[in-house]
């Protein structure tokens, strides 16, 4: 079961109840957790998929659950129509460690979006921008890396990596929420200088970085992973791929 | 300018002025009053904002020695600090945030000795960051706070910000915090609704109309990039004209509406008073318009009681008086009349007797001496006898018609000057007269008089010596302005300025047997006919009177 398909769906027996990231906007996982679905008035989850450190500290210290890290699964990269050069492993950690709350490391190659050369072109110049670095609303690792990106960005000297069209005015740029598909509008309009994208990590990632403007350059920052939390006692039981997603096998009878 | 508009101005003047002065000073004195109660109350909300402010950055900064001694404490600091890569790095980082919410600061910021940011609240993300000119300006400012607006990820934030410092390790860390201090806080900090508190941001001088309440150093990282260049934010105060201003205009215009409805007023009350009063006031001017000598029957008098009765009652007595006086007058003037007719007649007569007597006397001597030529004497002399019967006979019908004007018919003079020559017998006559004249616009009895008046004073002034009296007549001017001019002069006594000066008036005379008529008579006839007369003389030189009498037809 690829459980990043559903938001959250409860299931009925056999199957287990599985819930992906953040239900409900706005509703805490540790409640979830500890209460179950309210909005199904039913029982408590068998897994909880989440890249919340709050939720996964929390769920470590319970002994109702047990925490399984899965692998690196989504890059998160700046994307913009400048060419600077790509951070440092360095810097890649350095941003994974402080930048960032949640388990995340410096991204890793490979980096198939730079290798992909199938689909080039030049890069659109951008257009006049009112310097905003765009991240995905419901995205907290996102949003944490814009804004560090625009706090380098007013450094002085800003590190090399920090694309120059940012960097050079530094003063009124700053961090906006969007949602879905209104970051490719925005890229492509001019309404953003630059946007901190999540894509997932694999060699199937062709021409340029996804939901970005053919052709613009995609600098890969940080690997982020989930932790998967189950159930004491829930007889869940699945497999964990490769590419990070579970194969979920059929559950005992209790 | 007519009593009624004096009235109305006056009225107006009356009314008006000292209305305007009371507003005027109303208006004077309360603005003055407004005034200092309006600074009355910038005082008080300056007094009470600069205690809200030094207790609000007072209790900020014990908050921030709280959050400090708890730093300072905590081995995570310690180890975050020594450690970059430890999870305590991490905890560090995100310290800030946490302890800005819960001292409900808008700002939290942590530094090292370096400036460098080691945490902060409002950007979780700008580690790293040097920026020491923000807690170099708060301890640089006397109130130890500076105001400063903040870069957060997605804009700024404004704060009044103050600093707790601490030591770990032998090193110094600086806490720099503070609450929001946007419009809508600055404003609650006046508790006066009529004095509004403003943050002029800046690095000049507030506007004119405000008042400062405090400055304070002000930073703004959104605009630097950096906290770098102090500039200052005025807290000044403006008072709210707005219901001064009103006040104002509302007593001006009442003032206004006042000044009107008086100015009406008085302009009708004036209109009707003087309509009261400057008719019968008219009336009397008409009344009185009308009195003359021969009107004096007016009356006056109206039965009022009041000052105009008073006057009528004046004038009426007035004109009674004025009736009685010229009935005085006119009778006088009839006696004077009556007397100078007597004096008149008297004369005249006395001159038309004078050439019988002569030649009575005449004929009485011949019939004495020489009888044999009465006859012929008679013969010679009775022209001169029928003459002056004619003359007086003549002098009678004019007299019996009195007042009527004498004639002025054509009249041709030579025979008159002949006539009055002949008349002369106790002095030698020098007549001096052309072969024709052009005839005159004149009597002939009255040039006759005329010329008999001159001749005889002629003679008179001879005194009985020998002498010679000169008559001349000649034609003067042309067209309309033709004129005859007769002259009669002697070699007499003459007369001195004086007595010429006086000469014409009536009974004036030097001769102990004279009238003094005379020359009175001749101006009168005279200025009857149209005529003039002028004297020539000076003592002992003899007179010459020159008259000039109108022609009757142009040349």
């Amino acid at each position: 079961m690829d459980w990043r398909a559903g938001c959250a769906h409860a299931t009925t027996s056999p199957d287990p109840i599985v819930v992906a990231e953040s239900p409900v906007a706005g509703v805490d996982l540790r409640d979830v957790l500890d209460r179950g679905l309210v909005a199904s008035n039913g029982p408590r989850p068998d897994v909880v998929v989440t890249r919340d450190p709050a939720v996964v500290s929390y769920a470590a210290g319970s002994r109702d659950y047990i925490t399984v890290v899965l692998p690196y699964d989504r890059t998160y990269v700046l994307v913009s129509a400048d060419t600077s050069p790509l951070p440092t492993p360095a810097d890649r950690d350095a941003l994974a460690r402080n930048a960032v709350t949640a388990d995340a490391r410096g991204a890793k190659e490979p980096f198939a979006w730079l290798a992909d050369t199938s689909c080039t072109g030049a890069p659109g110049s951008p257009a006049a921008s009112p310097g905003i670095v765009a991240y995905a609303a419901d995205d907290p690792i996102a949003r944490q890396l814009a804004e560090r990106i625009v706090a380098l960005a007013a450094a002085r000297p800003a590190p090399a990596w920090v694309p120059g069209n940012l960097s050079s005015r530094a003063t009124g740029l700053r961090v906006a929420a969007m949602w879905g598909d209104s970051i490719t509008a925005a890229l492509a309009t001019g309404r953003a200088a630059a946007a901190i994208i999540g894509i997932t990590r694999g060699p199937h990632t062709h021409c340029g970085v996804p939901a970005a403007p053919l052709a613009w350059r995609g600098v890969p920052l940080v690997d982020s992973r989930a932790h998967a939390i189950v159930r004491r006692g829930s007889g869940a039981a699945f497999v964990i791929n490769d590419d990070g997603t579970l194969h979920f096998v059929r559950r005992k009878s209790p | 300018m007519n009593f009624r508009a004096r009235l109305t101005l006056g009225m107006v003047a009356v009314a008006v002025i000292p209305l305007a002065i009371l507003g005027y000073g109303v208006r004077r004195e309360m603005t003055a009053r407004l005034d200092a109660d309006a600074a009355h109350r910038v005082d008080a909300v300056r007094a009470a904002l600069a205690s809200e402010l030094a207790t609000t950055i007072a209790a900020d900064r014990a908050r921030l020695q709280s959050l400090a001694s708890d730093l300072s404490a905590d081995n995570r600091f310690r180890i975050a600090l020594t450690n970059e890569e430890s999870a305590d790095r991490r905890w560090l980082l995100d310290w800030a945030g946490g302890s800005m919410k819960l001292a409900d600061f808008a700002i939290l910021q942590l530094q090292d000795s370096a400036g460098r940011v080691l945490s902060s609240g409002q950007f979780r993300n700008d580690f790293d960051r040097v920026a020491p000119a923000l807690p170099h300006s708060i301890a640089s400012s006397p109130a130890g706070a500076a105001v400063v607006n903040a870069r957060t990820p997605d804009g700024s934030v404004r704060a009044l910000t103050t600093l707790a410092t601490f030591a770990v390790r032998g090193e110094r860390f600086t806490i720099i915090g503070g609450a929001a201090f946007d419009s809508a806080r600055v404003a609650r900090l006046s508790s006066d609704g009529t004095v509004a508190a403003l943050l002029e941001l800046g690095r000049g001088s507030p506007p004119n109309d405000a008042v400062v309440a405090d400055s304070l150093p002000y930073l703004d990282e959104a605009a630097t990039g950096t906290a770098s260049g102090t500039a200052v934010a005025h807290l000044v105060l403006i008072p709210d004209a707005g219901p001064t201003r009103a006040l104002k205009a509302g007593v001006v215009r009442w003032l206004l509406l006042t000044l009107g409805g008086t100015l009406v007023l008085a302009v009708i009350v004036a209109t009707l008073l003087g309509r009261v009063v400057s008719a019968p006031i008219d009336d009397l001017a008409e009344r009185t318009a009308r009195l003359d000598l021969d009107r004096l029957n007016q009356k006056f008098a109206t039965g009022r009681d009041d000052e105009l009765g008073a006057l009528e009652r004046t004038l009426n007595a007035l004109s009674g008086r004025l009736r009685t006086s010229v009935a005085r007058l006119r009778e006088a003037e009839r006696a004077a009349a009556t007397g100078d007719l007597a004096r008149q007649v008297n004369h005249d007569i006395k001159n038309g007797l004078a050439p019988i007597r002569n030649v009575l006397r005449h004929l009485a001597q011949t019939a004495e001496r020489e009888p044999a030529t009465l006859a012929a004497v008679y013969a010679e002399r009775r022209g001169t006898l029928e003459a002056s019967v004619e003359y007086l006979d003549e002098l009678a019908r004019t007299y019996a018609r009195l007042s009527p004007a004498l004639g002025r018919g054509a009249t041709d003079p030579r025979p008159v000057v002949q006539e009055v020559a002949r008349g002369v017998s106790t002095a030698t006559v020098d007549l001096r007269m052309p072969e024709t004249l052009p005839r005159i616009r004149a009597d002939a009895v009255v040039l006759h008089r005329i010329l008999d008046n001159l001749v005889s004073n002629a003679v008179e002034s001879l005194d009985g010596n020998p002498g010679t009296v000169i008559i001349t007549a000649e034609t003067v001017g042309t067209g309309d302005g033709r004129r005859v001019r007769f002259a009669v002069s002697d070699t007499g006594r003459g007369m001195t300025r004086a007595e010429l000066d006086r000469a014409f008036n009536d009974f004036y005379t030097t001769k102990a047997a004279g009238t003094g008529l005379g020359l009175s008579v001749v101006r009168r006839l005279l200025t009857d006919v149209g005529g003039s007369v002028k004297a020539d003389t000076a003592p002992g030189e003899g007179s010459t009177f020159t008259i000039e009498i109108p022609a009757a037809e142009a040349e």
